[in-house]
């Protein structure tokens, strides 16, 4: 592997205010200070309301390179990113970039809504001294790569998201960046683009610099060598991708407030996914349905929501109490489904489908949904749904449970028995 | 194989404060000229958007500058516009209000570059100095349509031909490089507080009547004489005298703020360099 040093970050320090308008006091004292020729100097004590987004970050990303930047929300990733494209300027360090740098930080950031995709496509090649028959060229490339076709004169704003991530990828790899800055944005494409983009990656990783930071663990341990872990903007990990992989989950894992992490995994999972998605139709009103409790617990009945690798299986404990079943007109049924943290669909456990039985009986009952412990490392969220034929009774997104202390090189979305044989 | 050049960038938080004029001047012609392209896209793209639910689409650029000199030949032929036996007061007041425009459109819209291009600023490093620029190209549009109506009035008023009239078309710089020099001057605050906005459009509603835009400056001295020293007023007053008369009223006054222009663009764009950083940070 080349080592040439593509970006190095020696020791960078960044603040930001949480209250906009002190901030915006602090902007325009410092612009009147540069106004009358004076430096405002940089206090290392912070303020009331304010914060350090990065703290004496260091490292090097050479050529042939790629590095995946691991922390949860708020950890400074996003932030690194914008200060290595020159958007920010650190207050204390630097940072040496070499070469044409590459963002994919926002899906559509440059694109605008009005023209067409092909209009936008020349415009950004433009931007960067393509002319003539390289800039022909390079825009059927795009195009091509894109698979937008049919669509590419039509104006961006009716673009799906997908189809926006589709056209600021290929018009930024495309362009053979020396740098490429990947921020989730591939997380909204199908899933044979996600593929194919991350093949792309792969194929120009050895001639560039790529630093990539996403959720989707899996994802940067098929193509990343080293990982760097962030917590509260300070770096806590730089190694090998595996081993920061782990160390990030552990790290995780590790943690007191397991409860409030699980909480907080919730929130944003339902914010950030669409609730049509998440939640299908609209509940039809009726009052049959007088509780629900549940929880979730080992096979020994042992409530928790932190499973590990010794227990088996997963419980989840249903208590219903339907006033009068006969009330109702058709058949009562429990359905389950369950989401990994990357939004992917992993179960849809409903019994009526396996035909064990359906709810037949007024009052309360409780109902056991056992699931073999088959999940690799992560987060898993479900929703329980009651379900009187097609519609609902009820349906409400529930706490979700932890996988932990599983070994995190295992690939993949859930761990098999597997037997090898040798003839 | 074609060589590739390799740029290298050194980030840091003063890493723009130190540099000299001259190394800021060569950066703005070295960015102007590698994105010259881009900065009439970027011009385009608003130009085409902001005509794109028209049906009369690039019409309503004659049509609207067409309604105001209708509306003064109009009160001209009733007696309420009175000008000069020397100067028609229809010609007076569309060759200053052209010219105002060209400094009053060039200083808005200036100012409210950064804030209209935020979407790119924010997550794309591309100089602000481009987004200025190309936002002049909708002034300069504007006026070379009003140019060819300025033509046509002067034609219609009897005015002799002069050298001054072919000149016409490029009287629009100096009112449009102070123009350029104050948006960007007073958009260094304006990404601070919208308030700025507000007092520089009060200021423009003002400023018509203080730099003898539509009225003459009657008094010489007091505080009105200082008016005279407004070096709006100086530049549109010799302007117009020279597109009318073919001479200036006074050359050394207009010398001296084309002077006062220039530097002050100089400071501006210096400023511009150290500072466009911070600014992005609370687009």
């Amino acid at each position: 592997m080349s080592r040439e040093v593509l970006v190095s970050i020696r020791s960078i320090t960044k603040k930001f205010s949480k209250d906009l308008k002190l901030g915006a006091k602090k902007g325009l004292r410092k612009t009147l200070l540069s106004f009358l020729g004076l430096n405002d100097s940089y206090n290392k004590n912070l303020g009331s309301k304010e914060f350090c987004a990065l703290q004496r970050v260091s490292f090097d990303v050479c050529r042939g390179e790629a590095v995946g930047l691991l922390g949860k929300n708020g950890a400074g990733k996003s932030t690194l990113l914008k200060h290595i494209s020159g958007i920010y300027l650190p207050d204390l360090g630097e940072i040496e970039v070499v070469g044409h740098v590459e963002g994919l930080i926002e899906l559509g950031a440059g694109f605008h809504p009005l023209l067409s995709g092909r209009d936008n496509i020349k415009q950004r090649c433009s931007m960067l001294g393509f002319d003539g028959e390289k800039l022909t060229n390079l825009m059927d490339e795009i195009i091509e790569f894109s698979e937008l076709d049919d669509f590419i004169d039509m104006p961006v704003q009716n673009y799906s998201s997908g189809m926006k991530a589709r056209l600021g990828f290929a018009s930024a790899v495309l362009v053979k960046p020396d740098v490429l800055l990947v921020d989730e944005a591939l997380s909204v494409g199908d899933f044979s683009f996600q593929q194919k983009c991350l093949a792309k990656i792969n194929e120009i990783k050895a001639e560039c610099a790529v630093i990539f930071v996403s959720h989707g663990i899996q994802a940067m341990k098929m193509f990343c060598s080293r990982g760097i872990v962030f917590d509260k903007g300070q770096i806590t990990f730089d190694g090998d991708m595996d081993a920061a992989a782990d160390f990030y989950l552990n790290q995780k894992s590790e943690k007191k407030h397991e409860k409030k992490i699980l909480e907080d995994f919730k929130k944003e999972f339902v914010e950030t996914f669409n609730s049509h998605d998440v939640l299908g139709q609209q509940v039809r009103p009726n009052n049959s349905l007088k509780s629900l409790k549940y929880w979730w617990s080992n096979d020994n009945g042992e409530k928790k929501q932190v499973f590990s690798k010794d227990d088996s299986v997963i419980q989840l404990n249903i208590e219903v109490d339907i006033e009068d079943i006969t009330d109702l007109e058709k058949d009562v049924f429990i359905g389950v489904p369950i989401w990994k943290e990357d939004k992917m669909i992993y179960l849809t456990a409903l019994n009526s489908d396996r035909k064990k039985f359906f709810i037949k009986t007024s009052g309360k009952i409780l109902v056991k949904l056992k699931v073999d412990n088959i999940f690799n490392h992560g987060r898993y969220l479900a929703c329980i749904a009651i379900h009187e034929g097609p519609q609902y009774l009820a349906r409400k997104i529930i706490e979700p449970f932890e996988i932990a202390n599983i070994d995190v090189r295992d690939h993949g979305a859930i761990r098999l028995n597997e037997k090898w044989e040798v003839e | 194989m074609e060589k590739k050049i390799i740029n290298r960038v050194l980030y840091s938080s003063d890493y723009r404060l130190k540099s000299s004029y001259l190394n800021v001047i060569s950066y703005y012609i070295y960015v102007i000229q590698k994105y010259r392209k881009f900065m009439w896209a970027n011009f385009l793209k608003h130009f085409k958007a902001s005509y794109q639910r028209s049906f009369l689409r690039i019409l309503w650029k004659i049509i609207l500058p067409l309604v105001p000199v209708s509306v003064y030949i109009l009160l001209q032929i009733i007696g309420v516009l009175r000008g000069s036996s020397e100067m028609p007061k229809v010609i007076y007041v569309v060759v200053g209000m052209t010219f105002w425009q060209i400094f009053s459109s060039s200083m808005t819209l200036a100012m409210n570059a950064p804030a209209k291009e935020k979407a790119m600023l924010k997550k794309i490093n591309m100089p602000f100095i481009l987004f200025y620029i190309s936002t002049m190209g909708d002034v300069l549009f504007d006026y070379f349509i009003r140019v060819v109506l300025i033509w046509g009035i002067l034609i219609f008023f009897n005015i002799n031909i002069s050298l001054s009239w072919f000149l016409l078309p490029i009287m629009f710089l100096p009112l449009m490089l102070m123009g350029l020099a104050f948006g960007i001057f007073f958009s260094f605050f304006s990404v601070f507080f919208d308030d700025i906005r507000n007092i520089v459009d009060i200021g423009v509603r003002y400023g018509l009547f203080a730099s003898g835009v539509i009225f003459p400056i009657p008094i010489k001295e007091g505080f009105f004489g200082i008016l005279q020293l407004n070096p709006i007023y100086i530049l549109l007053n010799n302007l117009r005298h020279f597109l009318v008369f073919g001479n200036m009223e006074s050359f050394a006054y207009f010398l001296s703020t084309i002077i006062f222009i220039f530097l002050f663009l100089l400071f501006v764009l210096k400023k511009l360099y150290s500072l466009e950083s911070r600014m992005r940070e609370f687009l």
